[in-house]
């Protein structure tokens, strides 16, 4: 088992593969009572065409499947497998987003008992015609769920203007049409091409030994027959640099207009400053934080003036090709708050003091982060999706940032390709 | 894990230390009697505190002074307990051990700062500041109507009785908020330093003499309480059943089902009930409103039941099809009166299984930590153990007795799929 210790916290990591292409990681941690541990696989939403490298042609699935698929899972020959952790006292749950399903579990007695069965359980696909109906009403709830959460839509609405071709445009979940189209053969082709050992990896932190963790998953594994690891190609999708609506005002059932800017920024344009993606990534951070967070200038304008009501939420993901960043207000005054924010995007900075601040907040997160299982665990899962590895020395990394490589990352951070959605009370309120 | 009550007088400090967190965390508790009238001022205030302050002009300047305290976390709340309210100023900040920096000191400082010394001018809070925080008050009021459950849930606890504190909004309304001015506002600061209770909790792992000496200095709470606070709430029993349907924007009905618990004693209240609404509706994805509903008949995503314990309410809810609102109700129904009859040991067992590992849960957590010496403080809930070995006591007859004690109240439909929102 590979030992790897994270600087400056008291904290191990111990990384094991296993002859099916299972990768598992353990954080031990005394501290706490308690045991989170999740199985993951590396499909979400956004895969929906995809093929084993020997297949000749794609298979297309409707939007939604990979939650679909995550719904019923939990149907065992014997029943629902969430009975049986309750029954033992822990808590289960799953989730799927845009590149991962995952599976938790969270307990604190009985972790073989749970560890055997969460392993067990994902591994046993046993979907039915009938199952997949009964499903169908239940998960058509949870679309109309999202459809009536403001917040979503303002995100989702956003996507639809960002992208042309990628799936971020779709809820995870996918609407009630592609609920009531899948089929047990979505479900199938799905399972056998992402639920293989060499896709999906598992993670456990909190109150367990680490030598039983790995004897446990090995012995389980051991007993059950895997196919050759099948080479995954998800249909490449080249989405245009334009954004498909620059403007879009929607009625939507809120009491005060809510704004959101959306910036498509080609990942290309940082490929020239050497510097890895975990430090743009890193720094994309700090700088649209120190611009646009809890103490930049524009935000106490903006709230002095009246013009937002709140903070601005502002966030970033990464596409296989952009880097997108997300910036959200609630507002009464959205034509005023859009042109300051304009002027704003024009002019990304960072000075050397903002960025030793910032450093020193990204270090005190990275430290307090070990007494959250489950955020140790989400960190590692998001290493996982978004670098292929667990960027251990992350520490060391943010002591290396350095003014110059900021300064550069910032110039390229521009409003070239921008999508703004409003969303806008209903007349008949 | 170590507690410590010390009683200084006009306020007591509680200190749990333990080196299981990395963080040192501090709340300052305020507690009195809610008083339907003002307590909006109540949640105005408390924001008005954590805005600015006679250190601090701008919420800017708190937080780069946050940040330079390696990111600390300053915040307030405000939750009502029954007939209580319980405002509270968290302050939590990396323990200065993981770095090269002693800001003990000012960490500790910083929350009776803004406290002590709020923005004030000739016992007037200030104006412009007042506004900004109203209009995010307001603004938080309307968005209540933008969240299907949180909006059915208000709307229903009103129709079932509109004068109950159990149906009243900390935030007020937007009238009220209006009328609120700085100097009104300043004596409902002068009213709360002086007449509620203070209780201050930190957790982490410290010198406790330190600081102990550091709170003693900066907690300037000067008078002795002696008021009763009685949390419990004697809610209106309903003779019929009332029924209430409004209509919505959203796609989905929401159902809301309100039951008073009758006469319930201490001890129903802190086990068998507990149970009880476990298995009903209160657990994760194994009860019985779970399965006859969703596992059973397809009708909803989630559905769930909270006990109200010092409301003396149980409340279920779902989201449905409106198409589907009246075999949602007569489930609802069949449910409530199967678990008069209808209690295995198995649904028993997990029930305790589950609320053993919820207290687990919350106890790799600093600020439930700190909730649950709270509540012990305050009689409301026993200590760990006692709640273990009283949980696992409990038995199916408990549960189908405890089952005749509630009464449905109010049905509240906030109907959705109508897109012209008509009834």
């Amino acid at each position: 088992m590979e030992k790897i210790k994270y600087p400056k916290v008291d904290e191990i990591l111990y990384k094991e593969v296993l002859p099916s292409g299972l990768e598992v990681y353990l954080i031990p941690n005394k501290n706490v009572k308690n045991f989170y541990m999740t199985f993951s696989t590396k499909f979400g939403s956004l895969y929906t065409e995809f093929k084993k490298a020997s297949a000749a042609s794609y298979t297309k699935i409707p939007d939604g499947v990979a939650h679909f698929l995550e719904h019923i899972t939990f149907k065992m020959p014997d029943g629902d497998a969430s009975d049986y952790f309750a029954n033992l006292g822990s808590e289960s749950n799953a989730y799927t987003s845009f590149k991962v399903t995952c599976y938790e579990v969270y307990g604190y007695d009985k972790f073989k008992e749970n560890l055997n069965y969460l392993l067990d359980f994902v591994q046993t696909p046993c979907y039915t015609s009938k199952m997949i109906e009964a499903e169908k009403g239940i998960i058509a709830e949870e679309v109309k769920m999202c459809e009536d959460n403001t917040l979503a839509l303002l995100s989702y609405s956003l996507y639809r203007n960002l992208f042309s071709k990628h799936k971020y445009s779709s809820f995870v979940c996918g609407n009630v049409k592609d609920v009531k189209s899948t089929t047990l053969k979505d479900i199938e082709n799905s399972y056998q091409t992402f639920y293989h050992p060499s896709n999906m990896f598992i993670i456990i932190t909190g109150n367990f030994n680490h030598e039983e963790a790995l004897a446990i998953i090995e012995e389980n594994q051991a007993k059950k027959k895997f196919e050759k690891a099948p080479e995954i190609k998800i249909k490449r999708i080249n989405e245009p640099n334009k954004v498909v609506k620059e403007y879009e005002e929607i009625p939507a059932n809120v009491e005060v207009e809510k704004v959101n800017i959306g910036l498509k920024i080609p990942l290309s344009n940082f490929s020239k400053l050497n510097i890895s993606e975990i430090k743009r990534d890193i720094l994309v951070n700090i700088i649209i934080n120190s611009n646009f967070g809890r103490t930049s200038e524009i935000r106490e304008r903006l709230i002095n003036g009246n013009i937002i009501t709140d903070g601005i939420v502002a966030s970033k993901y990464i596409t296989d090709d952009y880097l997108i960043i997300e910036l959200s207000a609630e507002t009464p005054y959205p034509q005023r708050y859009i042109s300051i924010m304009k002027e704003k995007l024009k002019k990304i900075t960072i000075t050397k003091e903002e960025l030793e601040i910032k450093k020193r907040v990204a270090i005190s997160n990275y430290i307090l982060s070990f007494d959250d299982i489950e955020e140790t665990s989400y960190n590692i899962q998001s290493d996982l999706i978004n670098y292929g590895q667990v960027i251990h020395n992350i520490y060391d990394i943010y002591n290396e940032l350095d003014y110059s490589a900021a300064e550069e990352v910032a110039k390229k951070i521009n409003d070239k390709n921008m999508a703004i959605v409003v969303l806008v009370p209903k007349e008949d309120k | 894990m170590v507690y410590k009550l010390h009683k200084n007088g006009s306020f007591n400090i509680h200190t749990i230390k333990t080196d299981r967190f990395k963080n040192i965390r501090m709340e300052i508790m305020f507690r009195n009697n809610v008083d339907i009238a003002s307590v909006h001022k109540r949640t105005v205030l408390f924001d008005m505190l954590m805005e600015t302050g006679e250190y601090y002009k701008t919420k800017r300047a708190i937080s780069l002074k946050l940040e330079e305290l390696y990111n600390a976390v300053c915040y307030a709340t405000s939750i009502r307990m029954g007939n209580a309210v319980l405002s509270s100023v968290a302050m939590d900040f990396l323990n200065p051990k993981y770095t090269e920096e002693d800001y003990l000191d000012e960490a500790l400082k910083l929350p009776f700062d803004l406290i002590f010394h709020p923005d004030v001018t000739d016992n007037e809070f200030n104006d412009e500041i007042l506004e900004i925080v109203k209009t995010r008050i307001i603004s938080d009021i309307k968005n209540i109507n933008e969240d299907p459950q949180r909006s059915a849930i208000t709307k229903g606890l009103k129709a079932f009785d509109k004068e109950s504190v159990s149906s009243i909004n900390l935030s007020g309304s937007e009238e009220k908020i209006h009328e609120i001015t700085s100097s009104n506002l300043y004596e409902t600061y002068q009213d709360i330093l002086t007449h509620d209770y203070i209780d201050i909790f930190i957790i982490g792992d410290f010198d406790e003499n330190v600081v102990i000496s550091k709170i003693v200095e900066y907690a300037s709470f000067k008078t002795i309480k002696t008021h009763e606070i009685t949390m419990d709430v004697k809610n209106k029993i309903a003779k019929k059943t009332k029924e209430v349907v409004e209509s919505s924007p959203f796609s989905q009905s929401q159902v809301l089902f309100i039951l008073n618990t009758l006469n319930l004693t201490d001890y129903e209240k802190k086990y068998p009930f507990i149970i009880y609404n476990m298995i009903l509706g209160g657990g994760a994805l194994e009860t019985k409103l779970y399965r006859k509903l969703r596992d059973e008949n397809s009708l909803c995503y989630n559905i769930q039941s909270l006990f109200q314990k010092n409301d003396n309410l149980e409340l279920i809810i779902t989201a449905v099809d409106k198409d589907n609102e009246n075999k949602t109700k007569s489930l609802i129904n069949a449910t409530i009166k199967e678990m008069e009859t209808k209690v295995s040991d198995d649904e028993v067992k997990r029930a305790v299984s589950a609320i053993i590992s919820s207290i687990n849960i919350s106890l790799d957590s600093p600020d439930r930590i700190i909730d649950i010496h709270l509540f012990q403080y305050l009689n409301s809930i026993d200590d760990i153990e006692t709640r273990i070995n009283e949980f696992k006591k409990i038995t199916k007859k408990d549960v189908m007795n405890i089952a005749k004690k509630v009464k449905l109240n109010t049905i509240y439909i906030l109907r959705g799929g109508e897109e012209n929102g008509e009834n």
